[in-house]
């Protein structure tokens, strides 16, 4: 694995610490976070950033009544484009429940991709 | 004439909790009237996760946020009416409103909340030179076109003002295959939270242009490009450092305003710093029998913490309807700069405590918020960081609010 070096502006709170994180070698480096959860923030966004990836697709042939889907887990940052392919291929005929699958485990990274509302 | 307890104007997340909470707290013969075509409002165009975090701990889109709410609303039975336009409300208590089946009604209440949201700041509210072509839209606009009906609403965009939506939008846009050039921000410091910056703009590498400003649309039918300039602390544009972008669409995201138009014909007093109603910790208005919560009172940042307040209005508007009790004495809540305005507006006194909501209008830093009641200081707390754009909580204990000289003061100490 190649080494790596980010400054990492934390979300999980208002304080939005600048997070250094690093790689070198297999041992990671992470300072100026304030908190744990600062930690566990760099961590995952140096490793492998993941993200909820949301949008809509067409119910019924109808390209003007949208249904509202989602992943069912966050995905990694680099496949959204990917997920986002995959569900333009996707239509639904009604009724749809929210929580419906409507792609399994979709471009190949485990989620799936979940009706988000209903149909009516 | 049709009677009701409770007629709740608005059916978004607002209107949504506080008829629930109202009949959790033992009202029945409640009524949500609704402009939409369904319960829900903006959270139903809010196809992005990330809502209730603070509420359910859990990251949900806008309309499974809603649904919870909806089924809700369902179960207790709590009759409601869509597509239906509230028209007034008059002094003896009536609504006026209207639809395509019922026509025009006159329902008869004994309380009323407003919940009617707010709406965006169109192009004409910040004046910017140039052609008025196609392809000028608030982002609010933009979001409802693409997520509920479907529509592109153009391929290379320049999105003015960093508020959430505006940051929402250019995320959507660019998973929809479209290039969004920039996001320009006339203020030195986003107004958008801090999540939506990273997870929208930094994720795919899209520009934050602060302190800039669009100074002059082109085009003739359609946007054909747009003039951006740095601005100076006054926020005037620095001359030659204009930059032109060639794009089809510009989307606006510089603000909200509450829709309180039913207010004003009410003549219910208005704070002109947020432009909502003016309330007391109950959330009651200057018209006895009508309360407010949600952004028609003052916009919030997230929905978690609009529902909580709207339980709060609900159940007080329960305890004004079933008679217990109003307050009689109030204490008026004051403040200055840095904080830009505080939500309620008076507290009433007595027992309990009450909860305060303000904002700044710049980033505080290693500051202290003092709270003083009349002849002294109740509270002091430390702020390390305060954004414009995260709205602030503070609880005050009422007892500690002294008699005699009725009031609050809140004031931010050791502003750099």
């Amino acid at each position: 694995m190649t080494d790596l070096r980010k400054t990492i502006v934390c979300i999980r709170c208002p304080l939005g610490c600048e997070i250094v994180a690093e790689k070198r070698e297999d041992i990671y480096k992470i300072q100026n976070n304030k908190c744990t959860k600062g930690w566990d923030y760099a961590f995952s966004e140096l490793t492998n950033p993941v993200r909820y990836v949301t949008s809509t697709i067409a119910i019924d042939h109808n390209s003007a009544h949208r249904l509202p889907v989602r992943t069912s887990l966050p995905v990694p940052k680099d496949k959204m484009f990917a997920v986002m392919s995959a569900i333009k291929l996707v239509e639904v005929t009604t009724p749809v429940h929210e929580g419906q699958i409507l792609i399994k485990n979709v471009a190949g990274t485990e989620a799936d991709i979940i009706a988000s509302g209903c149909s009516s | 004439m049709k009677k009701y307890s409770l007629i709740v104007v608005g059916g978004g997340p607002a209107g949504l909790a506080a008829a629930v909470s109202a009949s959790e707290t033992g009202i029945d013969r409640i009524l949500i009237l609704e402009r939409g075509r369904r319960l829900g409002g903006i959270l139903n165009q809010c196809i992005h996760n990330g809502f209730g975090i603070h509420y359910f701990d859990k990251e949900l889109t806008g309309p499974e946020y809603a649904n919870r709410f909806i089924k809700l609303v369902k179960r207790r039975g709590i009759e409601y009416k869509t597509e239906t336009t509230v028209l007034d409300i008059t002094g003896n208590k009536t609504v006026v409103s209207i639809n395509q089946e019922d026509g025009l009604m006159e329902l008869q209440t004994d309380a009323v909340i407003f919940a009617m949201g707010c709406r965006e700041r169109p192009r004409g509210a910040v004046t910017i030179p140039g052609t008025r072509p196609a392809g000028i839209i608030t982002a609010g606009a933009a979001q409802k076109m693409i997520n509920i009906n479907g529509y592109h609403v153009g391929e290379r965009i320049i999105i003015l003002g960093s508020g959430d939506i505006g940051l929402i939008m250019a995320r959507r846009l660019t998973l929809e295959g479209k290039k969004v050039l920039a996001v320009v921000e006339r203020m030195p410091h986003s107004n958008g939270l801090a999540r939506n910056i990273i997870q929208c703009l930094e994720d795919f590498d899209i520009p934050l242009l602060l302190s800039h400003t669009i100074t002059e649309i082109r085009g003739k039918n359609r946007v054909s490009s747009v003039m951006v300039s740095a601005v100076d602390e006054q926020y005037q544009p620095i001359k030659g450092s204009e930059r032109e972008y060639e794009c089809d669409t510009v989307l606006m995201s510089v603000g909200l305003i509450p829709e309180i138009e039913l207010g004003k014909r009410a003549n219910m007093l208005l704070d002109p710093r947020t432009n909502g109603p003016l309330v007391d910790d109950a959330m009651q208005t200057s018209i006895e029998w009508v309360f407010a919560c949600g952004n028609v009172l003052h916009v919030h940042d997230l929905v978690d913490y609009v529902t909580l307040e709207s339980r709060k209005t609900g159940k007080a508007a329960a305890h004004y309807i079933l008679q217990r009790g109003t307050a009689e004495h109030y204490a008026g809540v004051t403040y200055a700069a840095p904080i830009s305005y505080i939500v309620p507006q008076k507290v009433a006194l007595g027992e309990g405590q009450a909860e305060l909501f303000f904002r700044t209008d710049r980033v505080v830093t290693n500051a202290e918020v003092v709270v003083a009641g009349g002849q002294g200081e109740i509270n002091r707390i430390k702020a390390a960081r305060i954004n414009p754009s995260e709205m602030q909580r503070l609880v005050i204990n009422k007892e500690k609010i002294n008699g005699l000289k009725p009031v609050l003061e809140i004031s931010i100490e050791g502003v750099s």
